[in-house]
């Protein structure tokens, strides 16, 4: 396969811009080079250790990486991930076994938010002589895992503090965007909103004087607003990687994931069928967007295929190929075991997704 | 590939690895039991071997039925000798492949935008797993009253055809709102929920259910009886 033209690629296939994937990891690297903050590179969004590694070494990074459930971070430390932080809640025995045992080889964060997870993860990480390190998650605007106060928070960081095989590291959080495709004064403003919000809860621990070493907040969409704070030390990116078209906004990140497709069927004039069903593109966030075809959209998309139509007539043919974007980058890139790497138009690389389908 | 704690046989449903994704055995074969006339079955739906050979042991059925040449050649090398492709193959590569393949089973398939040969069969779909699958999930934050998150998120689950329902709680929605968590919202009167409780959310649909894990956990009265690789996941 490698050195193939793409558009010989059988389909439905998932390929990646290589020239795009690189720029893309080079933008928030060059804009941390000289500056006090860095990133942790999320796994979740390609489940690739080795877009990690090339993460980590574009530079600017905590060495380390992200990762959203155990057996995820398992992967990337196999992989060589020499730091991991699971920026989630992970309590069940089982899992918190597997967790401390993690912490007995790397280095290994892990989120809380209430007092019984902190018992549990003492519990486990004394069972096998482990330390692990607890970050408190803050919840700032999506009103999910995360405290809703920062007297609850000072409250968790004092309960970690004091207990055997737990070390208290810091404090994180993680926001979407509530403004759609926001311009670059709403993203600041919205970006400092929870940014400050995190601070204070930092200043409010400090005050009580445990030492606040990792403030943890920040993602794609604020990657450089975060940097504007002294007091961040990283952050957690992971979407610009690949990109998606909720995120367009942000220009100096381009499109590197697509997934291929061919026509199978032409019902009429204005009305094609291709080989890519839904299940090979996930699509919680509406239906992906059609790539270089003026005024072609999908209308329907199912388990035998996605339906593209156009009020013109349509300029497909039986076999011709076509690019879909998503709309959901991490839940796309989670439904392909490999993808292909695609530079000038020739297949270059094939990228094993490990970690995909590490849920638990 | 997933990576779940291995279980033995016979551990309590609870206690399997969360999320799981849980095929009741009994049901399963109640939904078998009823099957009439002469039928394909759709095995795409549920891209694993073994419930594809339960199902072919069945008087009613005659053969199978998949979407890809992909999903095809896995399900002859699992011994399936008659199988129907859904989807038109458009590529020299595919209808080569498809040629090769039918030296040695018979393969039903069709070229350049036409539907298979029709061949008499009822295609018997997603109704042979109709109430028979649950995906099961742990409530692992509890941040304020009225909401709680758990551990299946879309990535376990599938929200592209809806959100979960949550069995046992019918008129709750479990939110699949993200990739890896769900959020369980709920009336004040409604029982509380505790970091640990478990849940069966019954998926939207049951094909991306499937097409996301690659073990399904077969449960007879509420205990692991069989652990089944869905082989055929990602065979686009």
């Amino acid at each position: 396969m490698i050195g193939m033209p793409v558009g010989d690629l059988e389909t439905p296939v998932l390929v990646i811009d290589m020239d795009a994937l690189e720029q893309n990891i080079g933008v928030i690297a060059e804009h941390y080079r000289e500056k006090h903050i860095r990133l942790r590179p999320h796994g979740k969004n390609h489940k690739s250790p080795r877009i990690l590694a090339m993460q980590v070494a574009a530079g600017s990074t905590v060495g380390g990486v992200c990762a959203a459930k155990v057996s995820e971070a398992e992967v990337f430390v196999d992989a060589g991930a020499d730091n991991v932080l699971i920026a989630n809640q992970v309590i069940d025995a089982d899992k918190i076994r597997r967790l401390a045992l993690l912490a007995r080889r790397v280095e290994t964060m892990v989120a809380v938010d209430a007092e019984t997870q902190i018992e549990r993860l003492a519990a486990g990480a004394r069972a096998v002589g482990a330390t692990l390190g607890v970050v408190v998650e803050i919840d700032t605007v999506m009103r999910r895992a995360g405290v809703r106060s920062i007297e609850h928070a000072v409250a968790l960081a004092r309960i970690v503090s004091a207990m055997p095989n737990l070390r208290f590291r810091g404090v994180m959080s993680h926001q979407v965007p509530l403004v759609r495709a926001p311009n670059r004064a709403q993203r600041f403003a919205e970006g400092a909103l929870s940014i400050e919000r995190v601070l204070e809860t930092k200043k409010a621990i400090e005050a009580v004087g445990i030492a606040v070493e990792v403030v943890s907040t920040g993602e794609s969409w604020t990657y450089d607003v975060a940097a504007t704070y002294p007091e961040v030390t990283e952050i957690e990116g992971g979407t610009y990687v690949v990109m998606e078209v909720p995120y367009a906004y942000m220009r100096e990140f381009r499109f590197a994931a697509r997934i291929m497709g061919r026509v199978y069927a032409l019902p009429n004039a204005h009305t094609a069928i291709g080989d890519v069903p839904i299940d090979a593109i996930g699509a919680p966030n509406g239906a992906p967007t059609v790539e270089g075809f003026d005024g072609v959209a999908v209308s329907e998309i199912d388990h035998h295929g996605v339906v593209l139509s156009s009020e013109d007539i349509l300029p497909l043919e039986i076999g011709t190929h076509f690019f879909l974007l998503t709309h959901q980058q991490d839940v796309t890139m989670n439904r392909w075991d490999r993808y292909i790497g695609v530079r000038n138009g020739v297949v270059e690389t094939i990228f094993d997704a490990s970690a995909r389908g590490c849920v638990h | 590939m997933q990576r779940p704690i291995e279980k033995p046989a016979g551990t309590p449903v609870e206690e399997l690895d969360t999320p799981a994704l849980v095929v009741d055995l009994d049901r399963l074969e109640e939904n078998f039991a009823s099957v009439a006339g002469r039928v394909r079955a759709e095995v795409w739906v549920h891209k694993t071997p073994v419930i594809a050979r339960l199902q072919a042991s069945l008087p009613s059925v005659f053969g199978i039925a998949v979407r890809s040449i992909a999903e095809a050649e896995i399900f002859a090398s699992e011994g399936f000798d008659d199988i129907r492709i859904l989807r038109p193959l458009v590529t020299g590569p595919s209808k080569r492949r498809a040629e090769a393949l039918a030296r040695s089973i018979r393969l039903v398939a069709s070229t350049a935008g036409e539907r298979a040969n029709e061949d008499g069969l009822t295609l018997w779909g997603a109704d042979a797993l109709e109430g028979a699958v649950t995906v099961s999930a742990r409530i692992t934050s509890v941040p304020e009253p009225g909401r709680a998150i758990h551990d299946c998120g879309q990535k376990a689950v599938g929200r592209d055809h809806g959100d979960p329902a949550i069995l046992a709680r019918d008129r709750l929605k479990a939110s699949g709102g993200s990739a890896e968590h769900g959020i369980v919202l709920y009336p004040p009167n409604e029982p509380p929920f505790a970091i640990g409780d478990w849940l069966q959310l019954v998926p939207a649909d049951i094909a991306t259910a499937f097409s996301l894990h690659d073990f399904a956990f077969g449960v007879r009265g509420g205990c692991l009886e069989a652990v089944w690789p869905v082989r055929a996941r990602g065979a686009f």
